[in-house]
Order: C-alpha cells, then sequence, then structure tokens
C-alpha cells in the first residue's frame, strides 16, 4: 500500500509538472508575440520592462522556464490585463465558489447513481434496467448549454423556481438567510452538472454490480441462505463500486470541463467563468493562471479517488 | 460467417438502426447542405418569428432562418468531428500499436504520456490553446484530434495487447513476416471493431467540444456552426427573454443531441454485433 | 554415417520470477544447460510433462524467444550469435508448426493468403497472383483441395486447419521442422491421420523433426529417437528401441508406466509419483526429480547428476549409474 502511494504521488507530481509545461511552452512556442500574452502592452513602459525582466523574457528558453516554475511555486503567475490584481488573488476569489459545485455535484452524483445502479443491476434486463439505460446515454449526450438553457426555461423562465444566475442576489447576506439564498442559487448550475455526470455514474455501478453478482462467489452466499440484502452488503457493495470509484476519478476532467460550461451560462462566479470571462477580455495571464490552478486541482482530486480505490481493492492494498 | 452474421445481428438491433439512419441523416444534411438551404447571411426582415410553413425552424434576432442555420451548422460539425477524427486516429492508433506489441520501454512512455492526458482537464486545456493560436475551423479541429488520441491509443494498445498473445502472431513471426506487417495488417484487421467503437465515441465527443468552443467564443466566425448559434441566442438574452424564442435554442440544441446520440448507439451497435457473446 | 543437422549446446533459458522492484531478482529455471545433436532426417521426440521445459526449448532454438546462454550450430554457425538481418535467411530453413489449430491462423485472413504470405514477406515471390500456383501445389501435399484457397479459417475442422498450418510451415521449404504438441489438442483419430501426414511428408521432403508432446504413445508412434525432459533438464536420451527396451531414468519407467494403453505399456505395473515438485525458481542443488523419486539415495537430494553413457547412444542422467555409487553417500546438510 505505502509504494502505492508513493507511485501514485510521484505520478500525480509528473502530471503537475507536465500541466506546467505545456503551459509554459503554449505561450512561448506560438505564433503569437508571448511578450503581449504576459505583458500588458497598456501598461507604461517602466512596469513593462520590470515584468520582463521578472518572467525573464529577455532571457534563452531553457532560464525562462526555470523562472516561471519558480514564480509559480512561490504563487506568482502575473498580474491581470484587466484589473492589474495579481493573478492568483484573482483566481482565489473564485476557487472556493467552483470548489462548493463540484462538491455538491459529486455528492448528489454518487448519493442518486451509485442506489440507482445497484437497482437497475438487480433488476437487470427488466424495463427498469432499460428506461436507466436509455436516460443515462441522453444524459451524457447532453450538451451542458442546452442542458442549462432546458433547466433555466422550465425552472426559471415558466415556474420562477430559482434564480437565472450568480451565486446569491447581492447585496451578499448574512448567516443562515445568506446560505439559503446560494443554495437557492446553486440548485440549478449543480442541478445541471449532476445530470450530466450520472449517468455515467449509474452505468458503471450498475456494470460492476451485475459482474459481481455473476461472479461463484455470490452464488455461494446464495446457496448457504442468506439473504439478498446481506449478501449485497458485505460481499457484494464493495467490489462493485471499485469501477465506478475509479470512474469518478476519471470524471473529474470532464466535471472541470462541464463546470467551466455551466459557470458560464449561469454566472457563477467560479473558475469555469473566470476562464470564459479571460477569453472575451484577452487576460491571458489570468486565463494561463485558471488553467494551471485547475489542473493542479484535477491532479489533487484524482490521487484521492485513487488512494480510495486502493483502499477498497485488497489486490492494491495488500500487494503494493 | 462473419459478415453477414454481423449485419444480421446489427440489423436486429432496432437502436442501432436508428443510430446508423441518424447518423446518415445528419451526414446527407451537411453534405448537401449548399443544395437544402442557402447559407444566412446579412439580415433577414422577418425577427424572431416562430416556426412556420416559410421558416420551418422559426427565424433568429436577425431574421435569418434557424432552419438554413441548423444544416450549414451541420456540415460544420461532420467537418470538424471527421478531421479531428482523422488527426487522433493517424496519432492514436500507432501509439496504441506499437506500445501493445512491444512492451518495452517506448510501450511504456507512450503509455504514461496517454494516463497524464486522460488526467488533464481537457476543456480548459482546449480553450487556452484555441484563445492563444486563433479560431479558424481548421485550427479548432486539429486541437480536438490532439486532445483525442489518448483515449484511442488506449483501446488500440489493450486490444492489441491482447491479439499479440495469440498464436497466430507467433506463427506469422516465425515464418519472418516483419513487425509493421503484424502490426498494421495482422493485428489491425483483428482489433477493427473496438477501434471503431472508439472512432464513434470520438466523432460524438468532438462535436460537444466543437460545441463548446463556439459557444465560448471560440469557434470560426466565418461559418456557422451550433455552438455560435447558440452563443447568439445566449447573448440576445433568447433563454429567459419574454415571449421565449425557444425555438431559435431549442432546434440547435437538440441537433447537437441527436448528433451525439445516433453516433453513440451507432458505436454501441457495433460494439454489441461483434461480440459473440451477445450474438444469440 | 548419421549426419548431423543441429548441434545444441549448453542451451539455457531463465525467466525473471521477482516480486516487484525492489525484492531480490528470483528466476525460473525453464531451460538448463541442455545439449543434444539432431540427426538429418530423423524425427527426435521431446517428451515432457507440463513445466518440462519443452515447449519453452522448441521456441528459444527457432528464437522465437531469446535464450540466456548456450549456442546452437547449425551449417557451422552459431544461429544464437546471429543478428536478425542475418538470421533471416537462415530462419526459413527453421519452421514451427502450432499447438492450437485453432489460435494459430489469423481469422481474418484466407487460408490461401495465409499460406502465401510467408513466400511474399521474404521475397520469394513477388505478389499473390505467383504465389497462388505454388499454394495450390503445398495445398495438395497436405491432403487439400486447391480451391479452399478462398475460405477463411472458420469453415475448416481442426484437422484441417492443422493441414493448413503444416502447408503454411512448409511455404518455406524448410530442412527442420519443430511440431509443439501439433497434435496434442486434435481427437484421437485425427491425431492418427495427421501423423502419418507428417511420416509422408518427411520422406517426400527430406525433412528433420523436432516432435514434442506430452504424450508418450505419440512419440513412441513417430520418433526414431526420445528425449524425455523434466523441469528443463534432459533426464534420457536414446533410441525408441532402446528407451522401450530398457528404461534406465526412474522418470521414465514413470512415464512409460502411465501410458493407457497396455498393448503400448507392456506388463509394467503403474507407478504412481508421489511426493513434492521441486520448484524451477532457483532451484535447489541435486537432482531435479528429487522429491518424487521411487529410487532415491542420499546423494540425490544435494548432488547433481551428470549425463552419462550406459550404451552406445543411450544417455542418463541419474546416480544410480554413475560409479560414485558406492562413494559419497552422505549429504552433508546445508
Amino acid at each position: 500500500m505505502l509504494k502505492y502511494m508513493i507511485r501514485r504521488g510521484l505520478k500525480g507530481l509528473l502530471t503537475i509538472f507536465v500541466s506546467i509545461t505545456i503551459t509554459f511552452f503554449i505561450i512561448r512556442l506560438m505564433p503569437a508575440d508571448p511578450v503581449s500574452l504576459l505583458v500588458d502592452p497598456k501598461m507604461g513602459p517602466e512596469v513593462q520592462e520590470a515584468m520582463m525582466k521578472q518572467f525573464g523574457l529577455d532571457k534563452p528558453l531553457i532560464e525562462q522556464y526555470f523562472i516561471f516554475i519558480k514564480e509559480a511555486m512561490a504563487g506568482n503567475l502575473g498580474v491581470s490585463f484587466k484589473t492589474r490584481q495579481p493573478v492568483v488573488e484573482v483566481i482565489m476569489q473564485r476557487l472556493p465558489w467552483t470548489m462548493l459545485l463540484l462538491t455538491i455535484t459529486v455528492a448528489f452524483s454518487l448519493l442518486i447513481g451509485i442506489p440507482l445502479g445497484m437497482l437497475a443491476a438487480k433488476k437487470r434486463n427488466l424495463f427498469f434496467d432499460k428506461l436507466i439505460s436509455t436516460l443515462v446515454v441522453v444524459g451524457i449526450s447532453m450538451f451542458i448549454p442546452f442542458l442549462s438553457f432546458g433547466l433555466l426555461y422550465i425552472f426559471a423562465y415558466m415556474l420562477k423556481l430559482f434564480p437565472t444566475g450568480g451565486a446569491y442576489t447581492p447585496p451578499p447576506g448574512e448567516g443562515f438567510a445568506y446560505y439559503l439564498d446560494v443554495a437557492r442559487h446553486v440548485a440549478l448550475p449543480a442541478l445541471t452538472l449532476v445530470i450530466s455526470n450520472v449517468g455515467t455514474i449509474i452505468l458503471y455501478t450498475r456494470n460492476g454490480m451485475v459482474d459481481v453478482l455473476k461472479e461463484d462467489y455470490i452464488r455461494t452466499a446464495y446457496s448457504k441462505g442468506w439473504n439478498d440484502k446481506y449478501v449485497i452488503r458485505t460481499h457484494a457493495l464493495k467490489n462493485a463500486l471499485i469501477p465506478t470509484i475509479t470512474v469518478t476519478g476519471l470524471m473529474i476532467g470532464t466535471m472541470v470541463g462541464g463546470a467551466v460550461m455551466t459557470e458560464t451560462v449561469y454566472a457563477w462566479p467560479g473558475i469555469g467563468r473566470l476562464i470564459y470571462d479571460s477569453v472575451s477580455a484577452l487576460d491571458y495571464p489570468v486565463l494561463q493562471g485558471a488553467f494551471l490552478v485547475l489542473a493542479i486541482a484535477v491532479v489533487i482530486m484524482n490521487i484521492l479517488t485513487d488512494l480510495a480505490v486502493a483502499w477498497l481493492d485488497p489486490r492494491i492494498k495488500l500487494g503494493g | 460467417m462473419e459478415r453477414r452474421t454481423f449485419l444480421k445481428t446489427f440489423l436486429k438491433n432496432k437502436l442501432a438502426v436508428i443510430g446508423f439512419l441518424g447518423v446518415l441523416l445528419i451526414a446527407l444534411s451537411g453534405l448537401f447542405a449548399p443544395f437544402i438551404a442557402l447559407y444566412p447571411t446579412g439580415y433577414g426582415t422577418e425577427i424572431l418569428e416562430p416556426p412556420s410553413a416559410k421558416h420551418w425552424f422559426g427565424t433568429d434576432g436577425l431574421g435569418l432562418d434557424v432552419f438554413a442555420e441548423v444544416i450549414w451548422g451541420a456540415r460544420t460539425s461532420l467537418y470538424v468531428s471527421l478531421m479531428a477524427v482523422l488527426v487522433a486516429a493517424v496519432i492514436g492508433i500507432p501509439a496504441g500499436l506499437i506500445s501493445g506489441y512491444k512492451k518495452g520501454i517506448i510501450g511504456s512512455i507512450i503509455d504514461a504520456v496517454i494516463d497524464i492526458f486522460l488526467t488533464l482537464p481537457v476543456l480548459p486545456l482546449m480553450i487556452v490553446i484555441a484563445a492563444i493560436v486563433g479560431s479558424s475551423i481548421n485550427n479548432v479541429a486539429i486541437v480536438i484530434g490532439l486532445f483525442s488520441w489518448p483515449s484511442l491509443a488506449r483501446v488500440t494498445r489493450n486490444s492489441t495487447m491482447k491479439i499479440s498473445e495469440m498464436q497466430f502472431i507467433e506463427a506469422a513471426r516465425c515464418v519472418g513476416i516483419p513487425s509493421r506487417t503484424i502490426l498494421f495488417k495482422h493485428i489491425l484487421l483483428n482489433i477493427a471493431g473496438p477501434v471503431l467503437v472508439n472512432l464513434t465515441l470520438v466523432m460524438a465527443t468532438a462535436v460537444l467540444s466543437e460545441s463548446s468552443l463556439s459557444f465560448l467564443g471560440l469557434g470560426d466566425p466565418t461559418t456557422w456552426s451550433w455552438g455560435t448559434i447558440l452563443k447568439k441566442a445566449w447573448d440576445a438574452g433568447a433563454v429567459i427573454d419574454t415571449p421565449n424564442p425557444w425555438w431559435w435554442w431549442f432546434f440547435t440544441s437538440f441537433s447537437i443531441m441527436l448528433y451525439v446520440i445516433c453516433f453513440n448507439l451507432l458505436g454501441n451497435g457495433i460494439n454489441d454485433a461483434l461480440n459473440p457473446k451477445t450474438r444469440e | 554415417m548419421k549426419e548431423k543437422i543441429l548441434e545444441v549446446r549448453d542451451l539455457t533459458k531463465y525467466f525473471e520470477a521477482s516480486n516487484g522492484l525492489f525484492s531480490k531478482k528470483k528466476y525460473l529455471h525453464a531451460v538448463e544447460k541442455v545439449s543434444f545433436d539432431l540427426y538429418k532426417s530423423e524425427t527426435l521426440g521431446i517428451v515432457g510433462e507440463s513445466g518440462s521445459g519443452k515447449s519453452t526449448l522448441g521456441r528459444v532454438i527457432l528464437k522465437l524467444m531469446k535464450q540466456t546462454s548456450g549456442k546452437v550450430f547449425y551449417k557451422g554457425q552459431d544461429i544464437m550469435q546471429l543478428n536478425p538481418k542475418d538470421f533471416g535467411k537462415i530462419r526459413r530453413e527453421l519452421q514451427m508448426v502450432f499447438q492450437d489449430p485453432y489460435a494459430s491462423l489469423n481469422p481474418r485472413i484466407k487460408i490461401g493468403d495465409s499460406i502465401a504470405e510467408p513466400l511474399i514477406a521474404n521475397r520469394i515471390l513477388s505478389n499473390y497472383a505467383e504465389a497462388k500456383k505454388k499454394v495450390h501445389e503445398l495445398l495438395d501435399l497436405v491432403g487439400l483441395q486447391p480451391e479452399l484457397y478462398e475460405r477463411y479459417p472458420y469453415e475448416f475442422s481442426g484437422g484441417q486447419r492443422q493441414r493448413i498450418s503444416i502447408a503454411r510451415a512448409l511455404a518455406l521449404e524448410p530442412k527442420i521442422l519443430v511440431c509443439d504438441e501439433a497434435v496434442s489438442a486434435l481427437d484421437v483419430s485425427v491425431q492418427a491421420q495427421i501423423l502419418n501426414l507428417f511420416n509422408s511428408l518427411k520422406k517426400r521432403l527430406d525433412l528433420t523433426y523436432l516432435f514434442i508432446s506430452h504424450d508418450l504413445s505419440v512419440i513412441k508412434h513417430i520418433s526414431d529417437r526420445i528425449l524425455v525432459m523434466y523441469l528443463g533438464e534432459i533426464m534420457e536420451l536414446a533410441t525408441t528401441d532402446q528407451i522401450f527396451s530398457k528404461t534406465y531414468h526412474p522418470y521414465t519407467e514413470a512415464l512409460i508406466s502411465a501410458i493407457p494403453d497396455p498393448a503400448e505399456r507392456g506388463k509394467k505395473k503403474r507407478i504412481i509419483l508421489e511426493g513434492d515438485i521441486t520448484s524451477p525458481i532457483d532451484p535447489p542443488p541435486g537432482c531435479r526429480f528429487y522429491g518424487r523419486c521411487f529410487k532415491t539415495m542420499e546423494i540425490c537430494k544435494c548432488q547433481h547428476p551428470e549425463m552419462i553413457e550406459v550404451e552406445p547412444g543411450h544417455f542418463v542422467r541419474c546416480h544410480l549409474y554413475s560409479e560414485r555409487k558406492g562413494g559419497l553417500t552422505n549429504c552433508l546438510n546445508t
């Protein structure tokens, strides 16, 4: 287990390293002039020179690379073209909102998806199962803006139950009223993301469960006279959940992409929306910084899910 | 047996046939777009008209025919998906074959690269690149292809590893068949199934990626794309407007969904038809 | 005087069998210092149970697997030292027929093309049209009609597929054919047909066979000489007549006694081997058969027996026949 954790940690570090490298090279090897991507031409010439020195834009590529890494580790990702704020500050303002959205999404996707998947496995090949499978295909095929539009149309426009965007209705309140307000605002974005992702969870839980239930050791348990619930709880569940947790980890990358689209439509003040805004404003430092932070967040979440799988799967736990 | 049973099994599967017909419909619409509808440009006179006999899908905020926009959007989506699939296949299939057959250092490196790519948040990265490189339709297609090859390579690799263990591969080596022939003829012929299925998936996700990029404003401004139509609708506030010109955004979105579902169904159909276990 | 066509000297193949990255390296001794000569136009049968290393031996000789050490002399050269390019020309003369008729033909390629492919790949003929004539000849040679060229493997039975595999192996006009359990997957009646085919082909094309099998009755039927393997080593090597008339090695005795057909077996009673099998991973010193042997002596546990010629052309690896039998009989406990 320890060996596995070390290996997994190293792989995570490598991925972060690769993300930093990609971000670095995108800027410097693109046809666009790298200087204009990092230093706002509208700034005064002394400020421009100072920034150029800081990022070493006048030095050879290799040196620039190490300077970039050093600065990134120190938390300096440049200065926003638009607001003149340090990029890190801008991102840190937005990050918690995205984390909130994603946490709610993952929690509800699992809470709804796993039971539905298990139920579909139990009633496999019956009508319920086929219905679920169809809904799954539809769910994962949804274009997120379409889903958002649909939900907005029904719930915000027609039924007027939920607000159309933002994280709260300004000004931000205090205490319980504030939380309630945020909850109202997070409902539709979270619903969008959940519908988009729960399909995969259901699918993998169902298939994982079906595979496990077919196994001989389950048949043995049944033949010993144990009832359904007990068999599933003690023997099947742990093993059936392994593919589900694994796929949750793999889905985090796509979920983040979905968050970008969702936050854009719902004006949710997270990193996704920040990416959209910075694209429109050609605010390249913020764009690069946001991607980097997202990549690191995804890597960390992936490591966590992998460790969860490793803990569940005795083959990894004991084998190292 | 092989070819006839495949067709028979495939045709018996109703969903697969629906998928195939849907794909065909979209492909033909895109291909023959110039003959079906006039390329929408400029301004029209009837703004935000609901669907009628004259405008099947109604008109948008500039008075342009939404049906024409959707048809021309299909053309773009098709083009981008095909280009993306081409890029993904040219890189991904050889990468998967080589890393699956010769399990040496090269194989491990390719596998590690695939792993890293699959972990990265792909859409944000595509956004960053598209924002910097510029949004011509070919750029978008190539960028999407460059991010689709890893999953294709993984499927190719796994299938290749299974086939590599078989005795007819050993026999081919024994009679002196060169490695490149073994990879691109003997192995490829036997993994065509799963690879094809993954290619349909790439087509489906390519459309989602392209629509997403266009929706965010990174699409090619000179072409009609489903994503751009939706962006225009969204910018004009068409979704929560009163009264609501739902037709502006609904038909486009539905087309995207149709495209993705049909390719998914087609892929599932091919997969089931190839799997001897489901052939009962 | 018989002419030697292949000389195998101390051929060894180890597989790595370590646990993970940080533990000490362990090796599975699949083939251990195997030496023998192969004479032209003979059929040398290699017999042993699974795990004896016989299939690995065949593959290493044909360089389908890399050897760990040893030499194999063919036409005066040590083929183990040849680089892939030089070996390519020699490879044609050493071919193999594989065990599983259902897995040794590419299911997606017409059988005629499968047979023709070696000719094209080795640039003997330049296209499939030219090759077709040769394929027809080969199909005829193995007893199949030429029209079957266009068919796919799934249309054939196991025995027919094996004929096709033989035709493919013969396409390059080899001198030596290694048959790795080539009839083991076939029904008994079909086995007989294929064995007869092997014999007739041998005469017609002047071939030399290395026939590998776990089935001693098959080996007896087809082989001129027999090589008995156990856990990677040769235990006994002699002509078929010699082995069955006077068996030296206890293991060979046990094998013969296990032949189902009483007519083949003779009057011998069935010997059932009991005891622990020596591990092929980093095996202990001493005889590999120690632990299951029913004629063990103290010396067998710690001293490795060498090959001895007990009669002209009859070799055994067993302490029962070594000169030091009366001498060192104490094993110091290690």
